[in-house]
């Protein structure tokens, strides 16, 4: 309940920020909106010396247009994401998958940029930044990199961002138009974290063939990952419910599943292809917009 | 019977006086308490279910900013008391236990008998100077063999966890008829065992205790969460041989309690010692993770089950074998089984029963009553059975309870069975046939039942389910009110219970109010303080309302017969022709002639009349002790729809039709049965207390214990029934516990009815996790 | 024992009023509000950010108290349960409560009514479905809820008479 004692900067600045990270390193942890590491605070399982609010730095919340698509701010709140105008009109799925996470409390506060840092294997986000085509970029004292959202998750709560460095946007391509786009999760009873979340992206061509399927995953095993098996089975295939069927099949292949209190590895995998075919059958209802 | 004095408030959904305080925030919680110079506690408490203490080392934590003490029974000699159990050998008058052994347990000990269990005590400045302290401390084990379950403590060559004693502490035995005779005659014969999880209390509020000694007087001062803060009064006072007046404990506001906040905890009795010891204010309060493995829960229990029946549905013979895990101590004499004995019949005819159970100590968390107390064990038995008989026999398993049911006109029917309290247990008014009908009425069941089918075909997999209960409610031994009139007439309501939500303070005052002629907003309810009255016998086990309620109508009644004498005799006329009715005395026919409550108190104060009234004031103490229980009834009906590829259950419609006597406050009955109801669906579809084969407790945080939230609440379709008793002059039974008792049996049955497949659920909680392995059993059959 | 601990001014606006204290910086907010401020109305009841018992208004948004650090909330404005009614008056929110049997034991209260307070200012007009969902991240052992969505019903009814 009570967090070990720390000490506590919040810099005006990202440069001074990033300073501060290039110096303590993995002695400091960046606090945004804290929906994650005050948790893990309070229960003492992180004990960092330092902590770096980031709350005086201003322009790391925003959500723009780009010629792309959309750039989101790291520190953007996912009630912000939810609520705005702009992610429904051009990308409601990110704004659906926002509005699922945890309760509106939560919502207020958690940022998606913290959600993506923390990387919980069963939160939200990565599923569909997964299937989306998203570029992460991450700044340091040394300057910025852009990381791809494929190569971002990299284990159990284990990220490409270095220790001194920040994420400071999301860069979200927007899929072709008439894409369908569906998020569906099995939702923790008490957490409301996904036992299983898959999101769906399917573009199809006039006669209803598959020009393009991007599924990700997450709940089921040590880091969010794509359905490459699903993927390749609805590549070119016509997209009716045999099909669809036929392809969530694939949905364990390459999956890294352990028995856990939730499901049994072979329990994961089926629900693994429950969700995928659910999220393809919601996805597709809505190809053409 | 009882003449009411013109509008009656009893029976009306009359607004709750406490909402004004705990609507604003300004409800007194033990964690408000601020005390001038206040210390904070924290409890460095087991890593291991079963260990000698070797060492407990405190340099690292004393040196610590804020760190006042580490203490342990070494240091302080009251740390190393006893803590009693709540009803220890011999207390009740149990009928069917013929064994209950003692478990000698010290507050801090120098042996772990459970995770969780507080082995050194810290005072810092702070709470979280505390926790700092408390991972500071550290302490060396020696471990010892665990006890990890019954099953365990059962074996062959298991360890006895009590130097001297068996781990089979207590044991009970009844039998009713014969039971192998009708074994012998019988068509159907069927067995199995049931299993039911132990569950928490998760009362949103944790428990907490604060104390402080007062020199100047002598005297402490304790704010406790307790459920029984007299008890907790008298082991405070025998620790530090205080007298009992020389301590006050006061337990309001209290967040919560559901049985849990009952006795036996340490830290109940840790506070006031370390208070009156280091003569500094202490305050500490338990944070949900401490909750979840030091609070007290339930007690996983197994039953094995036999019924005989005949082929046409009649059952004639159940047997019952009940295992108990109490966890690390005996504190409760078989209260929980004893009621599940008590509770079995519920709404139907067994000729014979034959029940024995063994409480058996394991290296857990002790064990104490959680609301339903046996009971929900009790409804998971019989109705699985019904259902079982149902299934043997090809009839719907309604209609199996149809031929069971007992029906009005065999009331007042005697079950057979004596309950706890030494009276053999009669079911006084109550229309089982009728709430069955009314519920199955609104549940659709018919029409749920002739579309099963249908549905199954378009993909929709239905389930319907049907569960009764009966609730034994209002155990004695009595409960005691004051009623006194001060001069500006205000009516002062004292008693010797507490409140944890079930709204005392207004209903009691609606009694007051009908049965006085005072005005309600003139009437202050209070209790939770020691110094109110001299003993009270704690709020658990539903029984405040029927006593203190009934204590409360005894108290005013006798100061409202002060009341015309003195008026009669003010307004010279006769007692006959007075007339009391909203704090005013007058004569029948003419208000002009009256004398106000306030002009009265302030008459009897120096009226000489008052020697033949009791004496001075317009006050009146008045006991009520029950004969018996009371007894409250209910049915409860579910149609649920399984996802058959993820296991969660969706309930489509839920039904009650319920009988709880003369309903003093509607609303409050309908919140008391909700908030059951919720707690039932809890234990239903997801809470179970889980530990490892280390006796870890894997259930360690609200993560891991799922409730429900609003989203899972389903309406509920409700049909009130009122019988009132004739136990006492209110006519009330109880209610708090009847909502948490049919819900895991009616879920249960819905949900096997939905699987098919000849799978039978005999155990909860129905997780998805466990609706899918039955659902894989169903397709493998 | 060591005395020195690092400490922080902390300037915290609560129901109009400034509360200014020098607290560590590892100081919940919750905490800052019931000890440093002594609002003891915002209730601690889990330390897993579940609860919503310890819920405020923090610059007009609903957040778990418990789950902020009062640092992180220097300069902004707070509202808590003893600052909803006005002289005297319970808001609409806490009447409903009150007609409707939404609390029993009245520990989650507070919290639910924050939750409530943002509830209806973003949906002025809410369904039974939406008030459930809503409610998501407050739980309430006593009641089963069903009450607390009639007394939020009431609440927007009244509401919308104003």
């Amino acid at each position: 309940m009570y967090p070990a004692a720390f000490r506590y900067h919040a810099p005006a600045t990202l440069e001074a920020a990033l300073a501060l990270l290039a110096e303590l390193g993995d002695r400091a942890r960046p606090l945004a909106g804290g929906h994650s590491l005050i948790p893990m605070m309070k229960l003492r399982l992180a004990q960092p010396e330092h902590v770096i609010d980031l709350r005086k730095i201003a322009g790391l919340a925003f959500i723009r247009e780009t010629d792309r698509g959309l750039a989101i701010g790291a520190a953007t709140t996912h009630w912000q994401v939810e609520s705005s105008p702009l992610v429904t009109a051009r990308l409601k799925l990110l704004a659906e998958v926002a509005a699922g996470i945890a309760d509106p409390q939560v919502r207020n506060r958690g940022t998606i940029g913290g959600s993506l840092a923390h990387a919980d294997p069963a939160a939200d986000y990565p599923a569909s930044l997964l299937a989306l085509e998203v570029e992460l970029v991450c700044a340091s004292a040394k300057g910025r990199r852009v990381i791809k959202a494929d190569a971002w998750f990299q284990g159990l709560m284990a990220t490409a961002l270095a220790s001194d460095e920040l994420l400071v946007e999301i860069h979200v391509t927007l899929p072709p138009p008439g894409t369908g786009a569906a998020y569906i999760k099995l939702p923790h009873p008490a957490t409301r974290f996904a036992i299983v979340g898959v999101a769906a992206l399917v573009t199809q061509d006039g006669s209803g063939r598959c020009t393009r399927a991007r599924l990700g995953i997450t709940g089921v095993g040590p880091a969010a990952t794509r359905l490459a098996g699903v993927e390749a089975a609805l590549a070119g295939a016509a997209l009716d419910r045999a099909t669809i069927e036929v392809a969530a099949t694939q949905a364990a292949e390459g999956l890294d599943l352990q028995d856990d209190r939730h499901a049994t590895a072979a329990e994961k995998a089926a629900l693994a292809g429950v969700f995928a075919r659910r999220a393809l059958e919601a996805a597709v209802a809505r190809c053409g917009g | 019977m009882k003449e009411t004095t013109g509008a009656t408030l009893v029976g009306k959904p009359v607004r709750r006086k406490e909402d004004e305080r705990l609507l604003t925030g300004r409800g007194l919680y033990v964690e408000d308490v601020q005390l001038p110079g206040m210390l904070h506690v924290g409890f460095v408490r087991s890593a291991h279910a079963h260990a000698n203490l070797l060492a407990v080392r405190r340099e690292r934590a004393l040196a610590l900013p804020g760190v006042v003490a580490v203490l342990t029974a070494d240091d302080c000699p009251e740390l190393a008391s006893p803590l009693p159990g709540l009803l220890e050998p011999g207390t009740l008058n149990n009928p069917y236990c013929d064994l209950n052994v003692a478990t000698p347990r010290l507050l801090v000990p120098r042996k772990a008998h459970y995770v969780g269990e507080p082995l050194a005590v810290v005072v810092a400045r702070s709470a979280y100077e505390a926790a700092d302290a408390v991972e500071a401390v550290e302490i060396d084990y020696a471990p010892l063999p665990v006890l990890a379950s019954w099953q365990d403590a059962i074996r062959a060559g298991a360890p006895r966890l009590h130097d001297g004693v068996d781990n089979v502490v207590a044991h009970l035995k009844h039998e009713l008829g014969d039971v192998e005779a009708a074994f012998r005659v019988a068509d159907i014969v069927a067995e199995e065992r049931l299993e039911i999880q132990s569950l928490k209390s998760m009362a949103i509020e944790c428990r907490g205790a604060a104390a402080q000694w007062d020199a100047a007087t002598g005297s402490l001062d304790v704010w406790s969460t307790s459920q029984q803060y007299y008890v907790v009064r008298d082991i405070i006072a025998r620790t530090l041989l205080l007298p009992q007046e020389r301590v006050r404990v006061m337990a309001r506001d209290v967040g919560g309690g559901f049985g849990l906040k009952g006795l036996l905890h340490p830290e109940d009795i840790i506070i006031p010692i370390l208070a009156f010891r280091l003569r500094r204010p202490m305050r500490w309060v338990e944070t949900r993770s401490e909750h979840m493995i030091a609070s007290n829960q339930s007690g996983e229990t197994v039953h094995d089950v036999r019924v005989a029946a005949r082929r046409d549905g009649t059952i004639l013979a159940l047997d019952v074998k009940m295992y108990i895990d109490v966890g690390a101590f005996n504190g409760f004499e078989m209260v929980c089984p004893t009621n599940t004995v008590n509770h079995l019949p519920t709404h139907y005819r067994i000729p014979n029963l034959r029940a024995e159970g063994w409480s058996i100590v394991t290296n857990r968390t002790p064990v104490t009553p959680y609301r339903g107390a046996g009971r929900p064990e009790a409804t998971f038995t019989t109705d699985r059975t019904l259902d079982l008989v149902a299934r043997r026999t090809g009839l719907d398993p309604l209609e199996v309870r149809r031929r069971n049911i007992i029906p009005r006109e065999s009331m007042p029917y005697a079950t057979g069975l004596i309950y706890r309290d030494g009276v053999p247990i009669v079911y006084d008014g109550g229309d089982f046939p009728g709430m069955l009908r009314s519920a199955v009425e609104l549940a659709d069941y018919d029409g749920w039942r002739g579309r099963q089918a249908a549905l199954r075909a378009t993909g929709r997999t239905i389930g319907l389910g049907i569960a009764s209960y009966v609730e034994g409610g209002g155990i004695g031994p009595s409960e005691g009110a004051t009623v006194r009139i001060d001069e500006t007439g205000r009516v002062l309501v004292l008693v010797g219970v507490n409140s944890q939500g079930q709204g005392h303070e207004t209903t009691l005052a609606q009694i007051c109010a009908d049965h006085l002629g005072a005005r309600f907003e003139d009437i202050e309810v209070r209790g939770g303080d020691t110094t109110l009255l001299s003993i009270g016998f704690g709020t658990a086990a539903s029984r405040v309302l029927v006593n203190a309620g009934n204590a409360v109508f005894k108290s005013a009644r006798e100061v409202r017969r002060k009341i015309v004498v003195l008026a009669a005799h003010m307004l010279e006329c006769a007692e006959a022709d007075i007339a009391v009715e909203q704090g005013v005395a007058f004569v029948r026919g003419t208000r002009q002639i009256a004398a106000s409550f306030a002009e009265l108190a302030a008459k009897a104060n120096r009226s000489p009349m008052m020697a033949a009234l009791g004496g001075p004031g317009l006050i009146a103490t008045e006991h009520f002790y029950p004969r018996t229980v009371t007894w409250s009834s209910g049915v409860h009906v579910a149609v649920i729809e399984l996802d058959r590829e993820t296991g969660v259950v969706k309930i489509l419609k839920y039904a009650t039709a319920h009988d709880v006597g003369v309903p003093v406050n509607p609303m409050i009955v309908d919140g008391q049965l909700n908030g059951g109801i919720a707690q039932g669906l809890g234990a239903a579809l997801f809470e179970a207390v889980l530990y490892d084969a280390q006796g870890q407790v894997l259930s360690g945080s609200m993560m891991d214990y799922p409730m429900l939230h609003a989203a899972d609440m389903p309406e509920l379709e409700v049909e009130h029934f009122v019988s009132p008793t004739s136990e006492n002059p209110l006519g009330v039974r109880a209610v708090g516990e009847s909502g948490t008792i049919a819900p895991p049996a009616v879920l249960a049955a819905a949900i096997e009815d939905a699987i098919g497949g000849g799978v039978r659920v005999t155990r909860t909680p129905l997780t998805p996790r466990h609706v899918r392995a039955l659902l894989r059993e169903a397709a493998g059959a | 024992m060591t005395e020195r601990i690092d400490t922080m001014s902390i300037a915290i606006t609560i129901n109009d009023v400034v509360e200014a204290h020098d607290v560590e910086p590892r100081l919940l907010l919750v905490h800052f509000i019931r000890e440093s401020a002594g609002l003891t109305g915002t209730h601690v009841g889990c330390d897993t950010s579940q609860c919503g018992a310890c819920t405020v208004l923090l610059d007009g948004l609903a957040v778990k108290s418990c789950t902020v650090l009062a640092a992180q909330a220097d300069g902004a404005e707070i509202v808590t349960i003893e600052g909803l009614a006005k002289n005297g008056a319970l808001h609409p929110i806490q009447q409903g409560f009150r007609e409707k049997h939404g609390l029993q034991c009245g520990f989650c209260t507070p919290g639910m009514i924050m939750a409530a307070c943002q509830l209806l200012q973003r949906h002025p007009k809410p369904t039974r479905a939406q008030i459930r969902d809503q409610l998501d991240g407050n739980v309430c052992r006593c009641t089963g809820y069903l009450q607390i969505i009639d007394a939020i019903e009431w609440a927007a009814d009244a509401l919308a008479k104003r």
